[in-house]
């Protein structure tokens, strides 16, 4: 496929997206979005979005470049505060909790709901360091072994220990592209986090690099809550439990990440993970 | 049904992919109906040469499905097909098998008309009425079997799967006439075991058409119907029809 899909070329034509099909809701969720609308400036990049993300699983956020899927993970740690002119409406609960309550704290919430880029994005400092600074600066560990102790079983969790364990005072910036970004987790994990969000992980990464990235979601899976957006349809079926597709900002469907990739409800949904124009 | 499923990938290069292999697939589905039409009037009439004819060409039939599966194989391992393109893909593979047995079978009444060295069933004979109206509603079954394939058309495909019970009522009925026939002129037990096997080849190609026609529907709904009994089966398809 050589041709790049965004919104403008994949037209819905005339298939109108009216609300989302298949189930966007669990029982078991640990975070529920509902009727979630972001704006920059006058434009709407999301339109009513309601979904949850189910607890210890994997939902992968698809759809054609431009459709809001940066935007709306943006939304669940609350990054998009930060973006001047970015307006969010709906409401965001996490075990009970609005996320956009008066009294909760970003920065807090931030360590919470955890976030990996797409292009991994290591301090410029030590290895040591990049893992070391959120649990100092949310104060995590009362002593230096502590500490030391947080940051081995970090990297050990990101699969990286084994591989910087004799370099952790050179800088992280020395690192291969797919060492950086299990750096970038091991640094997200540090913290603690319930949930875990992740722009394309592994976009920049060899297919073996992506391969342990992946086969490190699906442990993490174990311990948090995983929200993914990925453009490899390979990866979301690989990797997750539950799919969302996304279209014009719209959520056009979400189901069970095996029904998505063998049995669509929906034609966009259809056209977009087998390759077609809509 | 099955065009619109080919075309209009953003790949173009794919539809292409995804041509060849549905052209394969219909050569085979053509050789192969040819085959159990010659088969089956190789029997009747005694045709020898006939006979042979159908025998050697059987090789044909496994070669395309060698090369079927290879086309399928590649399109696997190259464009990693999703949703109605994965199950195409899926169903082609099952599906040469079933034709491919039924080339299979066919062959089997091919070297029966071999063997039968008279003309054991002709036309003056009852046992033929019996035999030429469960091989006519094989071969209907088959020609349609192919249309229905060729459109993926699950309401043609459902049809014939109704069709189920005739087939083996019409095999039970040559049976106990075959029996009948075995008991009362015992001399005849060799040629008459000889149409009881070529009955049964019959009733197998019926086997392998249901299987068939339940990929067809799989294909184009996305659902398993194999192992339902019929009432089921049309209990869930209406649920979405
Ligand atoms: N900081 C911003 N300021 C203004 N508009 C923005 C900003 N970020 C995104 N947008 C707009 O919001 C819409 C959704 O963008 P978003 O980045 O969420 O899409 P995406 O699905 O992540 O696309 P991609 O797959 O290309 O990363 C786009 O029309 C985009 O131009
Ligand atoms: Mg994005």
């Amino acid at each position: 496929m050589n041709t790049v899909m965004t919104s403008e070329n994949l037209t819905s034509g005339d298939i109108v997206i009216n609300g989302s099909v298949g189930t966007p809701f669990c029982d078991d969720a640990k975070m529920s979005m509902r009727n979630v609308n972001v704006f920059y400036a006058e434009n709407q990049a999301i339109h009513d979005v309601s979904l949850d993300l189910a607890k210890n699983q994997v939902t992968a956020l698809i759809g054609p470049s431009g459709c809001g899927k940066s935007t709306f993970l943006r939304c669940i740690n609350r990054m998009n505060d930060l973006i001047p002119q970015c307006k969010v409406t709906g409401s965001f609960v996490m075990d009970g909790a609005e996320l956009y309550a008066k009294n909760m704290d970003p920065v807090l919430l931030r360590a919470r709901v955890g976030m990996v880029f797409q292009k991994p994005n290591p301090f410029p400092k030590s290895i040591y360091e990049n893992v070391a600074y959120g649990p100092k600066i949310h104060g995590l560990a009362t002593s230096k072994s502590e500490l030391d102790e947080i940051v081995e079983t970090s990297l050990q969790k990101a699969g990286l220990f084994n591989e910087v364990k004799d370099r952790l005072d050179k800088p992280g910036t020395g690192l291969s592209g797919g060492q950086q970004q299990r750096l970038c987790i091991a640094r997200t994990i540090a913290v603690s986090p319930e949930v875990i969000l992740m722009d394309e992980p592994a976009s920049a990464l060899d297919p073996i690099a992506t391969a342990v990235i992946e086969e490190l979601i699906s442990e993490l899976k174990e311990k948090y809550t995983i929200a993914i957006v990925t453009h490899s349809m390979q990866q979301a079926a690989r990797v997750s439990q539950k799919t969302a597709y996304f279209h014009l900002g719209k959520l056009v469907e979400m189901g069970d990440t095996k029904q998505i990739f063998t049995n669509p409800s929906h034609q966009l949904t259809e056209n977009y993970i087998s390759g077609r124009f809509g | 049904m099955f065009e619109n499923n080919i075309k209009g990938h953003i790949s173009k290069q794919f539809d292409m992919e995804l041509e060849t292999v549905r052209e394969h697939l219909f050569k085979m589905g053509g050789l192969v109906e040819k085959q159990v039409q010659d088969a089956f009037t190789a029997l009747v009439d005694g045709n020898d040469k006939l006979a042979k004819k159908v025998i050697k060409r059987d090789s044909k039939v496994n070669a395309l499905e060698l090369k079927i599966d290879e086309l399928c194989t590649q399109i696997l391992a190259q464009r990693q097909p999703a949703a109605s393109d994965l199950r195409l893909i899926i169903t082609i593979i099952k599906i040469i098998t079933d034709l491919e047995r039924i080339g299979d079978e066919a062959e089997k009444l091919a070297v029966a008309a071999q063997n039968v060295k008279e003309k054991h069933i002709s036309a003056d004979r009852e046992e033929y009425q019996y035999f030429s109206a469960l091989g006519e509603l094989i071969l209907e079954m088959l020609k349609k079997t192919l249309d229905a394939l060729a459109r993926m058309d699950t309401d043609d495909a459902l049809e014939i799967i109704k069709q189920e019970n005739e087939v083996h009522e019409r095999f039970d009925e040559l049976l106990s006439y075959l029996i009948d026939c075995m008991k009362k002129k015992p001399k005849t037990i060799k040629s008459v075991l000889s149409i009881t096997w070529s009955a049964r080849a019959l009733e197998r190609m019926g086997d392998h058409i249901q299987n068939i026609n339940e990929f067809i529907i799989y294909q184009a709904k996305g659902r398993d119907i194999r192992h339902l009994d019929l009432d089921k089966l049309i209990a869930t398809l209406d649920e979405d029809f």
